[in-house]
């Protein structure tokens, strides 16, 4: 820990701004630092108000959260989640494979529909001039078939959604939510 | 499928659970990619309640904390055939219940005050069995020691918040915890220093 200089009437340390001392300080509230780096962080408290406030502070809350049980969890809750494995497991290949394309394990794939949204307008409005200029009517066949493109991917999507989504183990969580 | 049967006090065989002394998270994992059950069985029984508290403390809603935690196992499970161990199986897992948390509070942002209401009573229900022994005053008393907190985290932005529960109730180090928010250690940090910082202005009365 870097030389500190601190006296009884500091009221802000200069290392509490961030950085190493900011962490160590924090990791040593928490009682989480090795007995070494504990004793700097004690001798340098001893003289500091500020840090020595910041660890009194730090451990009110750190005492505070431990109240915070968290509630008993439901007796039911192995029995439902190797149902819906098993559900799963008999379920079509579709299915399956619907499922296993949108999860990707820990993979957020919920940003990926607005942008395949806007790609698909992106390609919507670059291939309506053209279609404009070359058949001269106001619907063309591309721009229809964009269009019907457009909608059926999102029925698709929905159903497929839907689909995943159905079966009795989630219906009865919903109920009991 | 060949579905385990659970032991009645375990819920896996003796067997497996010889093995688990000594078989980390990414081995049992690994085993499940090979059809094992019983190992994901073990997995389950390891990580079950560390998941479901996060999630809970997440949303705070027992149900659906509930709920989400059986998406991430189902996640986990679905993911076993392309399963590698290239980081920590729980920052894997904390990765997948992170994401969904967050997804679901994004969700239901604007019926966040009905299900808080309904948190309310089902919440309260469940520590009052906790809390026969206490008198009328104490009980109450610790009803809003007890709201004060639950508020006080309600109202980190939802990266803190994730970092804070992993940080204090899950005791994960700060690469574990940048792994499963995928963000950068010192993010982390300065994740945590802000949410601390707020935690400290709106609890630190509470010492004592």
């Amino acid at each position: 820990m870097p030389e500190v200089q601190s006296n009884s009437t500091q009221r802000i340390c200069p290392l509490l701004s961030g950085g190493d001392h900011a962490e160590r300080l924090l990791d040593y509230a928490n009682r989480k630092l090795n007995v070494e780096s504990a004793s700097l962080i004690e001798q340098h408290a001893a003289s500091c108000p500020a840090c020595s406030a910041f660890v009194e502070s730090q451990r009110s809350v750190w005492k505070a959260l431990d109240e915070w049980d968290a509630a008993e969890i439901s007796s039911d809750f192995d029995r439902r989640l190797w149902a819906r494995i098993e559900q799963e497991e008999r379920a079509p290949w579709y299915v399956r494979l619907w499922n296993r394309a949108t999860d990707f394990g820990d993979a957020n794939w919920r940003p990926v529909v607005p942008v395949a949204a806007v790609l698909l307008l992106a390609v919507g409005l670059y291939v309506k001039p053209f279609s404009g200029s070359f058949i001269g009517t106001p619907t063309s066949t591309a721009d229809v078939t964009v269009r019907v493109d457009a909608e059926q991917l999102e029925t698709a999507l929905e159903e497929m959604e839907m689909l995943r989504q159905f079966s009795p183990t989630d219906s009865q969580s919903v109920h009991k939510m | 499928m060949n579905l385990p049967q659970p032991s009645p006090k375990t819920g896996v065989h003796q067997d497996v659970i010889a093995v688990a002394g000594l078989e980390r998270d990414a081995e049992l994992m690994l085993r499940v990619r090979e059809g094992c059950t019983e190992s994901f069985a073990l997995l389950l029984d390891r990580h079950r309640a560390p998941v479901i508290h996060f999630l809970y403390r997440m949303v705070q809603n027992q149900a659906v904390a509930e709920e989400l935690a059986q998406e991430v196992f189902l996640r986990v499970y679905r993911s076993r055939q392309s399963y590698e161990p290239t980081a920590k199986f729980t920052t894997w897992l904390f990765r997948i219940a992170t994401h969904l948390a967050l997804n679901r509070l994004r969700d239901t942002r604007h019926e966040k005050s009905q299900d808080s209401l309904d948190d309310e009573v089902g919440d309260g229900m469940a520590r009052q069995v906790a809390a026969r022994d206490l008198s009328v005053e104490q009980h109450m008393l610790r009803e809003a020691r007890f709201a004060e907190i639950r508020r006080a985290i309600e109202m980190l932005p939802e990266k803190q918040r994730s970092a804070v529960l992993m940080h204090k109730y899950q005791e994960m180090e700060y690469a574990q915890i940048a792994g499963a928010l995928e963000c950068s250690e010192s993010a982390v940090k300065s994740l945590l220093f802000r949410a601390y910082e707020t935690l400290r202005s709106r609890l630190a009365h509470m010492a004592g």
